[in-house]
């Protein structure tokens, strides 16, 4: 059985000049031990998706299904429970931000235990610090004093203290140097291969490509692209993976897709075309 | 004849008397690209901005030889500076919005550039500013609009076309693309190259990822901790590189990147 | 955070007036030479080894009513930041969490409260309750409350949008959780600067209302009240006002000085100290 299903997944948002449709018909579905990327660029719609399938943005139709309920038409209490089973957490696109300023790495990463009012706390603590490669030496630091890759280090264990089945990850490795990326990276396959769903949320198809099993490519608040990951990077279909795939930068793709590049942007009617 | 030429150049730090730069050499023919890969604080922004005569206060050249279009740069007076950058050294950045007075329009911003550049008069200037901004591919209509109504790939084309206004040799491209999205970040790299053929304009790119840089240099630099650690044609930095830092940063790609599912052609 | 204020000069200065204001309006009327609503024969009189700032035109010993006068006007002022302090941050937390409608009320309340010149209202409210320095300091204290709404609303909306609450509200946090994990401790800097703000306010108010003669009974001394009475004899005792006004701007300087003080240290570049800090000190380690 899915560990999450989307089906007909619309959100709207209210603006001053009438609505803005962030995601039309999102139809997505996540087993277990399963990766799936969602790629998206800016505009696509693709932190709309993570936030509504948290719970933080109202679907204004369809139907989000995880472990087997129907959280679309969730009351803010049933809200609680369901996020107190830590079932589904979120790793944000800013690590920074993402921990507070003002609490030790120790207490940021005890917090969702605390909500949960758990037991055995500093024993779950140091057992994931140690999980993530971190030193007991950072728990009594504050975020400020810590490396990026640390502190994205610390967000991942803060989502992987409550052993949750699914994560939703915001551009987890886009503000990591190359060496922080792979230890990163790394962890992610270990937590695939023990069983964890993985929903990879990036603008980067390259960053998503080592580690997800399948693709979904989200324009315009539409999914245009669901296949397996080979797939979609070896024969795109549909004209924006296409632009997407040759845009990518590859070592060995060189000058040589310039001129292809312009025809698909002619064809998206993208700017950028020649005029 | 060369239009940039670095040899040996070191740059030292007088507030603590450490060289953030130890011996970066290299030559751009017109026409020719070089890269610069690095990680933030390997040295290679303030390389570039040694090439501009911009470094930050507390910074000098402590070594080595800048040759910029036949001049050494060292004999400069602050007066030819003005008068060499923007007609034979230009550069991009990051973060093009904060280029960019947002309560002024693209255009009357591109305009100045021509005006006090080229000694146009206001109205030749808006003409010749619409050409430039044709040339970025920017339809007329940007001229009259706001940083703010525009995206972050069209800012970065609208500041493209202000640095070549006056037709410079050499344009420096540091980290043009890094906070873009993927697609515009190759349609702003695909520009640069569509001028370096139409124009002849020579290229330096400073990336930290070794693909962009690889898309059409003809040298690659690839810098750590202010040195050069690995230098050579672009062919043997991909497929026979020396230096471990180099290889870590190929593997990263061949076994995170998209080349793990790339059928090798 | 209190240590690092002191480690700021301006800080230790304005603690220092501070201090020593506190402990006149405690002890002041004790101190007090003479009694203070007793006048003598010596009517006007300069400085002297038996009244050392003179007296005043009913012969009353000045250093005394100024020491008994310091009570009114301490005591008043920090009534006025409290009334405003209560009065503040706690709808001004609630407005952001609240819902809606409660929001809408509270900021056009406080857009209400603050076009109206609290001095006119202190007055026109001691005229409808009866002339008290309590009515009026509560009064005051109500309409300088939108400082402290504004200070705490603005302050809880910075952190109520930040990830790091997102991710509580992920891991199941309820708004109560929210508030005291995360939200508090944000909003008790700025609030800390508003509270010295607004001391410094509430004691130019009094000053102002006793120099007026509102809120206290005539022969009652204040600090205000003794300036309007050295005012009326300028020509007999010309360097008199000086006294009471030195007092007055030493003791709003302060404030102000102080609130300063607690802004550096608790903003950004305060933060960054401190990380230095400890982390020296774990080097040292």
């Amino acid at each position: 059985m899915s560990l999450l299903e989307i089906t007909g997944l619309d959100v709207h948002y209210r603006r001053r000049a009438g609505r803005l449709h962030a995601l039309r018909g999102v139809s997505l579905s996540l087993s277990p031990g399963e990766t799936v990327g969602v790629i998206g660029e800016t505009g696509s719609g693709k932190s709309t998706l993570a936030r509504t399938i948290l719970g933080l943005v109202r679907p204004s139709a369809g139907k989000i299904v995880v472990d087997g309920a129907d959280v679309a038409a969730f009351k803010p209490r049933q809200w609680r429970e369901l996020r107190r089973r830590g079932l589904v957490q979120y790793v944000f696109q800013d690590p920074l931000k993402s921990l507070d300023p003002d609490l030790t790495i120790a207490e940021s990463l005890a917090e969702p235990l605390r909500i949960q009012g758990s037991a055995g706390i500093d024993d779950k603590v140091h057992k994931i610090l140690h999980r993530v490669r971190l030193d007991e030496s950072l728990l009594d630091r504050l975020p400020g004093e810590l490396s990026g890759g640390q502190r994205q280090r610390v967000a991942v264990a803060r989502a992987l203290i409550t052993s949750p089945r699914l994560i939703l990850l915001d551009e987890p490795v886009s503000a990591l140097d190359s060496a922080n990326r792979v230890q990163v990276l790394e962890l992610l396959k270990e937590l695939r291969d023990a069983g964890t769903a993985l929903l990879f949320i990036s603008h980067d198809l390259g960053s998503v490509a080592g580690v997800a099993d399948r693709i979904a490519v989200l324009y315009q608040g539409e999914i245009v692209e669901d296949r397996p990951a080979s797939a979609v990077i070896n024969e795109p279909a549909h004209p924006y993976t296409r632009l997407l795939v040759s845009s990518a930068p590859t070592l060995r793709s060189a000058a040589a897709g310039r001129a292809a590049r312009g025809e698909l942007r002619t064809l998206l009617d993208l700017e950028g075309a020649p005029v | 004849m060369s239009v940039l030429a670095l040899d040996q150049v070191r740059i030292r730090n007088d507030v603590d008397g450490r060289e953030i730069v130890r011996g970066v050499s290299f030559t751009l023919e017109p026409g020719g690209v070089v890269g610069i890969v690095g990680e933030s604080g390997s040295g290679k922004t303030i390389t570039c901005r040694a090439a501009l005569g911009i470094l930050p206060e507390h910074f000098r050249i402590a070594g080595g030889r800048i040759d910029l279009d036949g001049h050494d740069v060292a004999t400069l007076t602050p007066k030819q500076w003005t008068g060499l950058r923007g007609s034979t050294i230009s550069a991009v950045f990051q973060d093009p919005a904060s280029y960019l007075n947002p309560s002024l329009t693209v255009g009357s911003q591109v305009a100045e550039v021509v005006r006090v550049k080229l000694g146009l008069r206001r109205r030749a200037a808006r003409l010749h500013t619409i050409e430039l901004l044709a040339a970025v591919r920017l339809g007329r209509s940007v001229f009259d609009q706001f940083p703010h109504e525009l995206s972050g790939g069209m800012l970065q084309r609208s500041l493209i076309a202000a640095a070549i206004a006056a037709e410079p040799r050499v344009l420096i491209a540091d980290e043009a693309t890094t906070a873009l999205d993927v697609t515009v970040q190759a349609e702003i790299l695909d520009l640069l190259a569509d001028l370096r053929d139409d124009t002849g304009l020579a290229l330096v790119v400073v990336s930290h990822d070794l693909a962009v840089v690889a898309q059409f240099c003809d040298e690659v630099l690839v810098m750590r901790d202010g040195e050069v650690v690995e230098q050579g044609p672009v062919e043997k930095i991909l497929y026979h590189p020396e230096h471990e830092y180099t290889q870590l940063l190929i593997a990263e790609h061949e076994s995170y990147g998209l080349e793990r599912y790339l059928v090798s052609s | 955070m209190i240590r690092r204020i002191l480690q700021l000069p301006s800080g230790r200065i304005a603690v220092g007036i501070l201090g020593f204001i506190v402990l006149l309006a405690a002890i002041g009327p004790f101190l007090a030479p003479y009694d203070p609503l007793e006048g003598g024969a010596d009517i006007l009189a300069g400085p002297s080894g038996a009244h050392w700032l003179g007296t005043d035109y009913l012969g009353r010993d000045v250093v005394s009513r100024l020491l008994d006068g310091s009570r009114i006007s301490v005591l008043g002022s920090i009534q006025v930041s409290l009334v405003a302090l209560v009065a503040g941050v706690i709808p001004g937390i609630l407005s952001v969490y609240l819902g809606a409608v409660f929001e809408w009320v509270t900021l056009r309340l406080a857009d209400t409260l603050i076009a109206l010149p609290f001095l006119v209202f202190a007055v026109a409210v001691t005229a409808l309750l009866g002339n008290g320095i309590p009515q009026a300091m509560f009064t005051v204290g109500i309409l300088i409350s939108p400082l402290f709404f504004r200070v705490s609303r603005a302050a809880t909306l910075s952190v109520a949008r930040s990830p790091y609450v997102e991710a509580a509200i992920i891991a199941g946090a309820s708004v109560g959780w929210v508030v005291r994990r995360h939200v508090w401790v944000k909003v008790l800097p700025p609030i800390a600067v508003a509270l010295a703000n607004t001391t410094g306010i509430g004691f130019v108010v009094v000053s102002s209302l006793t120099f007026l003669g509102i809120g206290v009974q005539p022969p009652a001394p204040t600090w205000g009240g003794v300036l309007a009475a050295d005012l009326g004899y300028l020509s007999f005792r010309p360097w008199a006002p000086l006294v009471p006004t030195a007092l007055i701007m030493a003791t709003v300087w302060a404030c102000n000085s102080l609130a300063d003080a607690i802004r550096d240290v608790t903003g950004e570049a305060g933060r960054a100290l401190l990380l230095k800090r400890s982390a020296d000190v774990r080097a040292r380690a």
